[in-house]
């Protein structure tokens, strides 16, 4: 793969669903479960810290908990690691919380040379001759694409392109490896009747946060690779079709 | 299709509609055009990584790692680029420290991101860790090493390096019985194969 050009923000997040009590994730709690160390004292931030939701920044990773949504990010591509060690210490000391399922999501905001080429690549994941007969000057507002997971999980992998609202003139890449918490049907392809549940919600249980923290110690590297591949390709394919990624080739 | 939108658990541009935990954040505020239209506020960690972070420990490792037995990946050493760059390669090495001298400390590494599973030996200056790890920084510990190319706009290739240590939390008695009690279980069923 050539690489990723120019990439204006890269986040990464850990996000697991359930049922949570955000109160619970004060500085003090934190640094008794050996989650933070003292040092880290003078980068970590609270902004909100209530029953309904609880948000913090440790460094560069920042925190939200809310009753249904614990959510870890970081624009750190070198701390990514850290979202998981830190996802796994706190389900290992919230054992009992019930859980359903697990997102590890990557984004990228690519910004581009002209609006030419911001077209092009819009075109190239959308063509617009259809759209083009009936509306006036048809752009892809977003587009995404699910596929079954590549292992026996529940849930699915889904990326989408769509025009960055950060970053100006900039290509959105997403992939979102969606985890439901459980151990999924066999579907054996797009036209399986399950296939158009894939996505079916798991209970929270607290049996599944075993399920969660063998997923991020043993599916974590495939997860990664995966997303950074997704993207790569992603980029790679609507950029070649771009006017400069022609003139290259 | 888009059938699993509205459950995704995404994060990421905040404008998107589908991005169920966008419309959740309360961080997101100022709609621009139109109810899903949102802008974040400049306290979000979505920073610009053509600016390096003063709260990250990027460095340029080339100058500090002391004798690499294998360098990670070719190129000057220089500086941090202070200008817009292309990232024109990403690799994640996952380690575990092996020795800790006085001023460095050896490791063994293992390639997980950025080609296959290859395995080094690497010697790093020990001040590369960051004084809030300092407390994971033994013998056995294990730590992440990114290491980026990036491209500036007149064409020079820097590399640049941050190691992460693992920290997991408070580890109890009854986690180490649980873990003693899974390899047993494991260590069974392995017997039980042969």
């Amino acid at each position: 793969m050539a690489g990723l050009p120019a990439v204006a923000v890269d986040q990464s997040a850990v996000v697991v669903r359930g049922n949570f009590n955000p109160a619970i994730f004060s500085w003090n709690w934190l640094l008794d479960q050996d989650l933070v160390s003292a040092a880290q004292e003078d980068t970590f931030s609270t902004e909100l810290i209530t029953a309904d939701v609880t948000i913090f920044i440790n460094g560069s990773v920042r925190c939200q908990v809310t009753r249904d949504t614990f959510q870890v990010e970081t624009s750190d591509i070198g701390e990514i690691e850290r979202l998981r060690d830190f996802t796994v210490g706190v389900f290992r000391k919230l054992a009992h919380t019930p859980v359903s399922a697990l997102g590890i999501n990557r984004s990228v905001h690519i910004p581009v040379d002209s609006m030419e080429i911001f077209h092009a690549i819009g075109d190239a994941i959308l063509p617009k001759n259809f759209w083009s007969s009936f509306l006036r000057s048809p752009g892809m507002r977003t587009s995404i694409v699910l596929g079954l997971r590549p292992d026996t999980y529940a849930g699915y992998v889904q990326v989408g392109v769509e025009p960055s609202y950060t970053v100006p003139r900039a290509v959105y890449i997403s992939h979102n490896d969606h985890f439901g918490l459980k151990i999924g049907a066999e579907i054996s392809g797009r036209d399986d009747p399950l296939f158009l549940t894939q996505h079916q919600a798991v209970e929270p249980s607290a049996k599944n946060v075993e399920i969660a923290l063998n997923i991020l110690a043993e599916e974590w590297n495939q997860s990664i690779a995966r997303a950074h591949d997704a993207i790569e390709r992603v980029w790679l394919m609507a950029n070649q079709s771009s006017p400069q990624g022609q003139e290259r080739d | 299709m888009n059938t699993g939108t509205g459950s995704t658990l995404q994060s990421g541009n905040p404008t998107t509609p589908g991005s169920t935990l966008s419309s959740e954040r309360p961080t997101f505020s100022t709609p621009l055009t139109g109810s899903h239209v949102r802008v974040r506020r400049e306290t979000d960690l979505v920073s610009h990584p053509n600016v390096l972070s003063e709260s990250t420990r990027d460095v340029d490792h080339a100058t500090e790692a002391t004798s690499v037995k294998r360098r990670l990946a070719s190129g000057p050493i220089s500086s941090e680029p202070t200008e817009p760059y292309l990232i024109d390669g990403l690799e994640k090495w996952e380690g575990i420290v092996e020795r800790i001298y006085s001023k460095q400390f050896s490791a063994r590494l293992i390639r997980t991101l950025g080609g296959d599973s290859e395995e080094l030996e690497a010697e790093f200056d020990s001040s590369l860790v960051a004084s809030s790890d300092r407390d994971l920084y033994t013998e056995g510990a294990i730590f992440y090493l990114t290491v980026r190319t990036v491209v500036n706009n007149r064409g020079n290739r820097h590399r640049t390096a941050s190691v992460a240590f693992r920290r997991s939390g408070r580890w109890t008695s009854a986690d180490i019985d649980k873990i003693e009690s899974d390899i047993d279980a494991l260590t069974r069923a392995i017997a039980d194969v042969f």
